[in-house]
């Protein structure tokens, strides 16, 4: 054959001759490393298949008006496939369910389809109880979800990419593919498959996150979950504790900050080393960042504690932990919209106790070394997904807001704040949305340039804003 | 205990599925009938789950499903005369060794492609879409590109030259690391 790829390519595509197709499979007996290139390009074209129609499924079935498609029971007998209705009579009772469960995922392979109406998240506006928040280069294998669209009772199902979505109770999850998600209730959810970071705000403790050999119970804190193929649940505690309880045997353990351990999927238990690189991917998404310019390096939150980290060219990130209700006045140096290069531009504010906010360090610091003439500089932007609403950039409040994510003050040293103003000072600028924050800091070798970030920590749907609003009327009324 | 196997048999299956898929189509070249054909595969693999030996893992799941398929494309194939496909019976069991010595990176190559996919662009995007999201043959394709057929087939050839160089360069990259 002159090209291999091209005959194997027709083949397949059922476009070759008998005699073609008999080439084709001379050839792949000729020697196992043949057999194994036409192996992998059959996996291109298979995978290839189960990705595109997938998403092209879910597609028409958002422009196809739903009467006209039959809604799928947890039954056979409803399927408009009558094969599979008729084997429904030759299976064992106990498996059925196991049977109806393969054959609803086969369905995304196979027919279109939509759940009924209470099943079917995009139809449920205002009665769901979670609301998409973020999605990042999805292959959806499942129903389709846009951001802002509302989530009830349901299955999330990818292919690959990474979702966020925001529970009503403020339970934060991120979702990286290949999974199966579903949610059960705004307190239970059920990973079959995938990789899964769950953010629990103080208030919504409880929250539950089952996997096919352990149920995760969350007592304030936040976590991981990655589930195998293999049914094998990784289970990883960033902050907080969780109570595990094996699917087989019912024992329980709780676990903490910097532990993790995994589940077999016979229940069988074991401590294993705590290993974040599964979730590095998803994280800058789960941290609640948009988008940000090369030169800023994110940096995990885990273990909690500052990492100042020393490079000429990079400015750390080091989100710090969890949404958290303020249980003091925060007193920041910038809050409204503008550029800062003078200290005497600063717009000090103060956030009130009970509102809800994220912080984040930035951090810049150049690699100590005698004998430098020049300072080093750095700039760049980034986006978060929720309006910033201050920026400490002064040692004082810098060290006063540390206690509150629970970092120790004298971690922070002397001299790590911005020197607005003069020759090589720092330039901040803060958009008019307040969501994108421009720095342009130089570090003349004092000790490094330091911002906190302040960011709304209040999520998505008007059920949560009105909430809000609702206590800070509560809160005017009870001072 | 019920419940445990559901989740798993699940779990398992969600990454399974698109490569048994793939398995199937190296004979069953209609990809609606190869989808029946893995929909047949999940009813066995579903009422023989209790014979799969639970201490197996992803790998050892996707070659056990593979097994199922031969049956099932072989059985397929008895029902049908299409002479084309023919000449591949002789290599199924080749084909499912090969696949099985990839059963290891296949869901990494799931990945890769995933990434890779991202690169397409223009015209290449649209002949894949349009081919794989929707099943349309060559001549089809070209129909309504505006394309002549050797067209399709060159762009085909070249979109599938460059995804296995990409998958190739993130598997080493994922080696390598």
């Amino acid at each position: 054959m002159k090209d291999v790829q091209a005959a194997i390519l027709e083949h397949l595509n059922g476009e070759s001759s008998a005699a073609q197709s008999r080439e084709v499979s001379e050839w792949i007996q000729a020697n196992p490393e043949n057999a194994r290139q036409f192996a992998e390009i059959a996996l291109v074209h298979g995978q290839m298949r189960s990705m595109l129609s997938g998403k092209r499924r879910a597609q028409d079935s958002g422009v196809l008006n739903e009467s006209a498609i039959p809604p799928v029971e947890p039954d056979f007998d409803s399927r408009p496939n009558a094969k599979a209705a008729r084997r429904k009579t030759r299976l064992k009772p106990a498996l059925f369910a196991l049977a109806a469960i393969a054959a609803c995922l086969l369905i995304a392979a196979s027919i279109t389809f939509k759940r009924s109406d209470e099943q079917t998240p995009g139809q449920v506006a205002g009665s769901g109880f979670a609301t998409i928040r973020q999605v990042s280069e999805v292959v959806w294998t499942g129903e389709e979800y846009s951001p802002d669209e509302r989530v009830g009772n349901g299955i999330i199902e990818l292919d690959s990419g990474i979702v966020r979505l925001i529970f009503d109770s403020g339970v934060d999850i991120t979702l990286e593919g290949p999974a199966r998600y579903e949610l059960v209730s705004g307190e239970q959810t059920m990973l079959s498959a995938g990789v899964l970071m769950a953010n629990v705000p103080p208030g919504a403790e409880g929250f539950r996150v089952d996997t096919p050999s352990a149920r995760v119970i969350d007592l304030g804190t936040s976590f991981g979950v990655n589930v195998g193929a293999e049914g094998v649940a990784d289970i990883l505690v960033f902050d907080g504790q969780v109570e595990v309880v094996s699917s087989n045997t019912d024992s329980e353990m709780r676990i903490g900050e910097g532990e993790s351990v995994r589940f077999t999927s016979n229940g069988a238990m074991q401590k294993t080393e705590f290993n974040v690189r599964r979730f590095e991917r998803m994280w800058s998404i789960a941290s609640g960042i948009s988008s940000a310019s090369s030169s800023f390096r994110l940096t995990p939150p885990w273990p909690r504690r500052v990492r100042l980290r020393e490079s000429d060219d990079e400015i750390f990130l080091l989100p710090e932990g969890y949404v958290i209700d303020l249980e003091s006045p925060l007193a920041v140096n910038v809050s409204k919209p503008g550029e800062y290069d003078a200290t005497d531009q600063l717009t000090p504010a103060e956030i009130a106790t009970g509102e809800r906010v994220r912080t984040y360090l930035l951090h810049f610091s150049p690699e100590e070394r005698s004998g430098r003439e020049a300072p080093n500089s750095v700039s760049g932007s980034i986006t978060f997904d929720q309006p910033v609403v201050g920026l400490i950039v002064l040692q004082d409040e810098l060290v006063q807001s540390a206690s509150l994510t629970g970092l120790r003050a004298g971690e922070l040293q002397p001299r790590r704040q911005l020197e607005l103003g003069g020759e090589n000072g720092d330039r901040i600028s803060l958009s008019e949305d307040l969501r994108t924050l421009t720095v342009e800091l130089s570090s003349p070798g004092r000790g490094g340039d330091l911002i906190r970030v302040v960011v709304d920590g209040e999520h998505g749907p008007d059920g949560v804003m009105e909430r809000r609003r609702r206590r800070g009327r509560e809160n005017r009324i009870s001072e | 205990m019920e419940n445990n196997q559901v989740a798993r048999f699940t779990a398992l299956w969600t990454q399974t599925q698109s490569s048994v898929l793939a398995y199937i189509a190296t004979t069953v070249t209609n990809f609606a009938d190869a989808e029946d054909v893995l929909q047949k595969v999940a009813g066995v693999a579903v009422n023989k789950f209790d014979q799969f030996d639970l201490t197996g893992d992803s790998r050892a799941f996707t070659c056990w499903a593979i097994r199922i398929a031969k049956f099932e494309v072989l059985n397929y194939l008895r029902s049908k005369s299409t002479d084309r496909a023919r000449p591949l019976i002789d290599s199924l069991d080749t084909i499912a060794d090969a696949f099985e010595t990839l059963a290891p990176q296949m869901d990494d190559r799931r990945h890769a492609l995933a990434e890779c996919m991202k690169q397409m662009q223009g015209r290449t995007k649209e002949v894949l879409v349009r081919r794989y999201g929707d099943g349309m043959k060559t001549s089809r394709i070209a129909e309504s590109m505006k394309l002549s057929p050797g067209n399709v087939s060159v762009i085909l050839n070249r979109a599938y030259k460059s995804l296995r160089n990409c998958i190739d360069s993130r598997l080493a990259m994922e080696a390598g690391q």
